[in-house]
C-alpha cells in the first residue's frame, strides 16, 4: 500500500491557488494601479483606443443612407449626405470618434455628475451645477423642445443617435479612449438632454456673473458710495458702441418670457407662479456604478481638471478679453464684396472647445467649427451668408435678496407674507464613499445660494436667491439650423429671433453685400431696481417684467461703405432706453477701440484678407497708448527716479504700445500698470480690511465680472482725466485714507514705476535694456486632463489682456480659440485656424496640427466644395463611406 | 496513446502559444493561464515537466502581441500618453505595460505546475 503523496497535493493546490491569485491580482485595481490585466491586454486594452484611421467602408447602423466623408489634410470631415438626417446623425458619429473624453466629461461637468466617476474632489463642481441647475433646465428643455421645434428636435435627435452609434461600436471593439481605461467605466449613451446641457455650461461661461455680490461685499467694506464709483452704469472712459442709435421704444415683452419659463418652478424673477415640486421633473437617473479605487483617488489629486474641466473653478472668470469679429462692406474692400472676421476667446485647451467640420446635404452647405455636443456649425458660413458671434455680456444673472426669519424656518417673505422655500433634493453620486444628498431651496425667483457654494464670492449673511437666463429655454440649436439655412440678412434676423442665452453679438455679411450685427438673446427687464445690484426678495415690483423683444435687441446694419465690430464693448450709448446692465459687465473697450481705428484709417484701403488677417494678430495695447503720454510727461520731470528707473523710462518713451514679447517696454509697462493700480487702491483696501485673497489687486484682467476690470479703466480715467466729470467721482481714491490728504498723480507714479522696476530687476536681472516681455509673459495651451506632457507650451508669447489677440496675465492659458476670415467674394476663398486639432487623441497626427499655424498667425483654407468630388487635388487624404446597416 | 506521448511534447509550446493568442485576441487576458493548464496536463501526459512550456507560451504570445500593437496604430505613443494620463515617466510607463504579460506568464506557469502535479497524482 502507497502513501497518498500529500506533497505532491500540496505543491499542486498551492501553485493552483498562487495562480490565481495572480489572476485576480491582474483584474482588480491595486493601489494607484488600474486593472493591469484589461488596461494592458495588448489587443482589447488601451492600444484599442487609438484614434486610428477608419476603414474605407463603415457599417453605421441608424443611418438612413450613404454618407461619404472626405477627410482632409488636417483631419476635418467634410460630410456629404444625401437627408438632413443622415448628415447631423453623421457630425455626432465622427465628433464622437474624435472627442467621446471631452463629450463625457463636459455633460459631467454640466450635469453635477463628476463625483460619480472621480469621487468626492468634484464634489464642490457639482454641488455647484446641481444648485444652478443646469441639469434640471436641460431635461426640461429637451421634452419641450419637440413641441416648441420640431425641425430643432430631429436635429439633435440625429446627432445624439450619431454619438450613440459610436459609443456602442467603441465598447464593441474595445476602442474607448484610455481616459475610461484608467477610470474604469464606460460612457453611458447621449441623450438631447446631455446636448442641452452642453449648451447650459457655455452660458455658464459666458452670461453667468457674480458681480452683484461682489459690488455688495465692496460696499460692505469700502462704503456704498466708494464701491459705486467702481461700479458705474454707463462706461468711464470713451468707449464706441456698435450701435449708436437711434433706438426704438422698448416695451418689456412678458409673453417671450413666460414662454421661456420651464415647468419646473423657475420662478426667473417674475413671482407669478409659485414654483412646485410636482412640476419638478426628476433629477438625472442615470448612474455609473464604479468600485473604489485607490487608482482613482490618487489620479484626482493630481488632476484638478476633473473636477473642472471646463476650468470654471480654476479660472472663475473668463479673463482674456472674451471676442472680436467684425464684417466690412463691399465698398472698403478689394473683392467689392464684404469680409466677415471672428475670433471667440475663450480658454484654450487641447483638445480644443471647437471641432471643425464642413456640413453638406440637400438643405445644409455649412463649413465652421462647432462645440463638441452641439450639431452643425456655431461660427462660420454657408454658401450666401458668414457669421462669427462675440459675447454680448449684457447682464442676465439677477440676485435678489430674500429675507428670512428664525421665527418662519423654512420660509422667506414675499409680497407680504412669509411663503414656504420650495425644496428639490439632489443625490450626487460619489465614487467610493455613500451618495452626497443635496437640497436646494427655491424661492419665486431661483435657487437659494447657499454659503461657500464653490466660485460664488462670500454671501456675508445674505440669502441671495437668483434668476438667471441660464435657466431658461433657449431654442438656440433652432436658431443655428435656421442660420445655418439663412440666405438673406432678414433669414438672419428671423433666424436669431429664437436665440435666447447665453446673448450674443452675431455679425453677419452676405454675398448679396449685406453687414451688420445683432445682439441676439435675453435681455431681462425689470418694472424697478437697477440690473447688477442685489435686488429686494421681497417686492414682487423687483421681478423680471418681461423681456426685450428680439426687434429692439441692440442691432446695428451697415451700408457697403461702412463696416460694423464687436469687441464685447456695451454695444450701446446712454441713449438706449433700457437697462441692459451697468458699465462693469462690458469689456473696458480697449480691444474695440484698436479695430475701429484699423478699420477706419484711409491707410488701411482696401481692406483685404491679409490686412483684416494682422488686424486680428494686433497687439496694440491701447490703455498704453492712452495713459503713457500721461505718465512719461509727469515722469520725465521726476529727478528723484532711480537709475534703473530712469532707463526703464527711456524704454517707455520710445515704445509705440505694442506687446512685443521680443520688446522690454511691454514688460516694464504691465509692472508699472500693476503696481500703479496696487499704490492706488492698496491702503484703502487694507484699510477696509478687505479679503485679497477674493479681491485681490494683483491679478486683475477685464472680464464679464468686472470689479477688477473696473478698477483698470478707473486707472486710466485718473490719469487721462477724460472725460473730465466722470473722473470726478474717482477722485476719492486719490486721498490717503488714513489722513484724508491727497497723493498726487506723479508721486503714484513714481512709486509705481520703482517698485515695477525693482520687481523686474529681481527677476530678470539689472539691465532693463535685456528685459523682454516674453520672458515673463508666456502661454501654455494645458491638455484637458492637464497632464503636463500633453500639454503645449509654455512659450513667450506677444499680446496682452488688452490687445486684439489676447494673451491675458502673465501666464496666459487662453486666446484667439477660432479665427476666420470669410471672403464673401468668394467663400471658398475663406480662412480659418484654431489653435489645437480634430482629435484628443494625443497619438494623433490632428491632436494639434493646427496649432504651429495659429502660434505663427497664419492660417488654412477652409475648402468648400459642392461635392465630394470637386475638392481641390491633393487636400482630401482619405475617403470613407458610412453605410446604413443591411445595405447592400 | 504512445503515439500522442512521443508528439505531444513537440506540441506543447505552439499549442500554448496558440491558445494563448487566440484567448487574448478575443480579449480573455484572464483565459491565459489555460495555456498553461492545458500545458501542464500535456506535460503530464507526455511525461515532460510543463512549467517552462506554459510559463513561455504565455510570455510569447502576450509579448508578441505587444509588440505587434506597439509598432502598429501608433502603439508605442499610446502607451506614452497613457504613462502621460497616469503621471508617470515613459519608460516607467512601458515597463509597466510589460508586468501583466509577466504576472500572466508567471500564472499561466504555476497553472502548468499544478495540473502536471494534480494530473499525475490522478495517473
Amino acid at each position: 500500500m502507497h502513501r497518498f503523496p500529500f506533497r505532491r497535493l500540496l505543491v499542486g493546490t498551492s501553485t493552483a491557488a498562487l495562480a490565481v491569485v495572480l489572476v485576480v491580482l491582474l483584474a482588480l485595481p491595486l493601489g494607484p494601479l488600474p486593472a493591469l490585466g484589461p488596461t494592458f491586454n495588448p489587443v482589447t486594452g488601451v492600444f484599442a483606443g487609438i484614434d486610428r484611421d477608419p476603414a474605407s467602408t463603415l457599417t453605421v447602423p441608424g443611418l438612413q443612407q450613404p454618407v461619404i466623408i472626405n477627410e482632409d489634410a488636417y483631419g476635418v470631415p467634410h460630410i456629404f449626405a444625401q437627408t438632413d438626417h443622415d448628415l447631423f446623425f453623421a457630425e455626432g458619429y465622427i465628433t464622437a470618434r474624435h472627442r467621446l473624453t471631452e463629450l463625457d466629461l463636459i455633460r459631467r461637468q454640466a450635469e453635477g455628475r463628476l463625483a460619480e466617476i472621480v469621487g468626492p474632489a468634484a464634489l464642490p463642481s457639482d454641488e455647484r451645477e446641481r444648485v444652478l441647475g443646469l441639469a434640471r433646465t436641460a431635461q426640461a428643455a429637451a421634452a419641450r423642445l419637440p413641441q416648441v421645434d420640431p425641425e430643432a428636435a430631429a436635429e439633435l435627435d440625429a446627432y445624439t443617435a450619431g454619438i450613440n452609434a459610436w459609443i456602442d461600436e467603441a465598447i464593441r471593439t474595445h476602442a474607448l479612449p484610455p481616459f475610461f481605461r484608467l477610470l474604469g467605466y464606460t460612457p453611458e449613451h447621449w441623450q438631447v438632454a446631455d446636448s442641452l446641457a452642453i449648451q447650459g455650461i457655455m452660458t455658464q461661461e459666458l452670461a453667468f456673473s457674480t458681480a452683484p455680490i461682489d459690488r455688495a461685499n465692496l460696499a460692505d467694506a469700502l462704503g456704498q458710495d466708494a464701491a459705486d464709483t467702481l461700479f458705474p452704469q454707463l462706461p468711464q472712459n470713451p468707449q464706441l458702441p456698435y450701435a449708436p442709435g437711434p433706438y426704438p421704444a422698448i416695451t418689456p415683452d412678458q409673453a417671450a418670457l413666460d414662454a421661456a419659463l420651464l415647468p419646473y418652478g423657475n420662478g426667473a424673477g417674475t413671482g407669478g407662479r409659485q414654483p412646485s415640486s410636482a412640476d419638478a421633473p426628476p433629477p438625472p437617473s442615470r448612474a455609473t456604478s464604479l468600485p473604489s479605487s485607490r487608482t482613482v483617488d490618487r489620479l484626482i489629486q493630481s488632476m484638478p481638471w476633473l473636477v473642472d474641466p471646463l476650468g470654471l473653478l480654476v479660472r472663475p472668470q473668463l479673463t482674456e478679453g472674451n471676442s472680436n469679429n467684425w464684417a466690412v462692406g463691399g465698398g472698403l474692400t478689394d473683392t467689392g464684396k464684404p469680409y466677415l472676421a471672428g475670433d471667440p476667446h475663450l480658454g484654450l485647451t487641447l483638445p480644443a472647445i471647437w471641432i471643425e467640420v464642413h456640413l453638406e446635404s440637400p438643405t445644409i452647405h455649412v463649413y465652421g467649427v462647432s462645440i463638441p455636443g452641439t450639431p452643425g456649425i456655431i461660427i462660420g458660413h454657408n454658401r450666401t451668408v458668414a457669421w462669427s458671434l462675440t459675447n454680448t455680456q449684457n447682464a442676465q444673472t439677477v440676485f435678489y435678496r430674500e429675507q428670512t426669519s428664525p421665527d418662519h424656518p423654512g420660509q422667506y417673505f414675499y409680497a407680504g407674507q412669509w411663503r414656504p422655500f420650495v425644496d428639490h433634493d439632489e443625490t450626487i453620486l460619489v465614487r467610493g464613499q455613500p451618495a452626497h444628498h443635496l437640497t436646494v431651496h427655491w424661492t419665486v425667483h431661483g435657487p437659494v445660494i447657499p454659503e461657500g457654494l464653490a466660485g460664488i464670492p462670500p454671501l456675508n449673511g445674505r440669502t441671495l436667491a437668483m434668476a438667471w437666463t441660464g435657466n431658461l429655454f433657449s431654442d438656440d440649436v433652432g436658431a443655428l439650423l435656421r442660420l445655418m439655412q439663412a440666405r438673406t440678412a432678414d433669414d438672419v434676423r428671423a433666424a436669431l429671433a429664437r436665440w435666447g442665452a447665453p446673448t450674443q453679438n452675431f455679425a453677419y455679411a452676405t454675398t448679396d453685400g449685406a453687414i451688420g450685427i445683432i445682439a441676439a438673446g435675453y435681455y431681462p427687464l425689470l418694472a424697478h431696481g437697477q440690473l447688477d445690484t442685489l435686488l429686494d426678495g421681497s417686492d414682487p415690483q423687483q421681478n423680471w417684467q418681461g423681456l426685450i423683444p428680439a426687434n429692439a435687441v441692440p442691432q446695428v446694419q451697415g451700408k457697403p461703405n461702412q463696416f460694423v465690430w464687436s469687441a464685447n464693448q456695451r454695444p450701446v450709448s446712454a441713449d438706449y432706453p433700457a437697462d441692459i446692465g451697468s458699465a462693469l459687465g462690458f469689456d473696458a473697450g480697449y480691444r474695440a477701440s484698436v479695430i475701429y481705428a484699423f478699420l477706419n484709417d484711409p491707410a488701411n484701403r482696401p481692406l483685404t484678407r491679409d490686412r483684416l488677417m494682422a488686424l486680428q494678430s494686433s497687439h496694440q495695447d491701447a490703455l498704453a497708448r492712452r495713459m503713457l503720454p500721461v505718465v512719461v510727461q509727469a515722469l520725465v520731470q521726476d529727478t528723484t527716479l532711480s537709475p534703473l528707473a530712469q532707463q526703464a523710462l527711456a524704454l517707455l518713451r520710445q515704445w509705440d504700445g505694442t506687446m512685443a514679447a521680443n520688446q522690454a517696454a511691454p514688460a516694464i509697462w504691465w509692472h508699472f500698470l500693476q503696481s500703479f493700480i496696487v499704490q492706488l487702491f492698496g491702503p484703502w483696501w487694507a484699510q477696509a480690511g478687505l479679503d485679497q485673497t477674493t479681491y485681490t489687486l494683483h491679478t486683475f484682467t477685464p472680464h464679464q465680472d468686472g470689479w477688477d476690470g473696473n478698477l483698470v479703466v478707473a486707472a486710466e480715467v485718473l490719469t487721462t482725466g477724460n472725460p473730465a466729470d466722470r473722473a470726478q467721482a474717482l477722485q476719492r481714491w486719490l486721498a490717503d485714507p488714513s489722513t484724508g490728504q491727497p497723493r498726487s498723480l506723479p508721486t503714484l507714479f513714481h512709486n509705481a514705476l520703482e517698485s515695477a522696476v525693482s520687481d523686474l530687476a529681481q527677476r530678470l536681472g539689472a539691465n532693463p535694456a535685456s528685459w523682454q516681455w516674453g520672458a515673463i509673459h508666456r502661454r501654455l495651451i494645458p491638455s484637458l486632463t492637464q497632464a503636463p506632457r500633453l500639454a503645449r507650451g509654455p512659450y513667450p508669447t506677444d499680446g496682452d489682456s488688452f490687445t486684439v489677440d489676447p494673451s491675458g496675465g502673465e501666464s496666459s492659458t487662453g486666446g484667439a480659440s477660432w479665427r476666420m476670415i470669410a471672403d464673401l467674394s468668394d467663400l471658398t476663398r475663406s480662412v480659418g485656424v484654431f489653435p489645437a486639432g480634430e482629435s484628443e487623441d494625443p497619438t494623433s497626427p490632428h491632436y494639434d496640427d493646427q496649432l504651429p499655424l495659429w502660434r505663427n498667425h497664419q492660417v488654412k483654407p477652409l475648402h468648400f466644395p459642392n461635392t465630394p468630388q470637386t475638392t481641390p487635388g491633393g487636400w482630401v487624404v482619405r475617403v470613407w463611406q458610412l453605410r446604413p446597416k443591411g445595405a447592400s | 496513446m504512445r503515439a500522442a506521448a512521443r508528439w505531444l511534447p513537440w506540441l506543447i509550446l505552439p499549442l500554448a502559444l496558440l491558445i494563448a493568442a487566440a484567448v487574448l485576441l478575443i480579449g480573455w487576458w484572464w483565459a491565459v493561464p489555460v495555456a498553461g493548464l492545458l500545458t501542464g496536463l500535456a506535460g503530464q501526459v507526455s511525461r515532460r515537466h510543463a512549467f517552462s512550456s506554459g510559463f513561455l507560451a504565455a510570455l510569447l504570445a502576450w509579448l508578441a502581441l505587444l509588440a505587434w500593437r506597439a509598432l502598429a496604430w501608433r502603439g508605442l505613443a499610446q502607451l506614452a500618453v497613457v504613462a502621460a494620463l497616469a503621471r508617470l515617466p515613459t519608460v516607467a510607463g512601458v515597463a509597466f505595460a510589460l508586468v501583466p504579460a509577466l504576472i500572466t506568464a508567471l500564472a499561466a506557469g504555476l497553472l502548468a505546475v499544478a495540473a502536471w502535479t494534480l494530473a499525475r497524482l490522478a495517473r
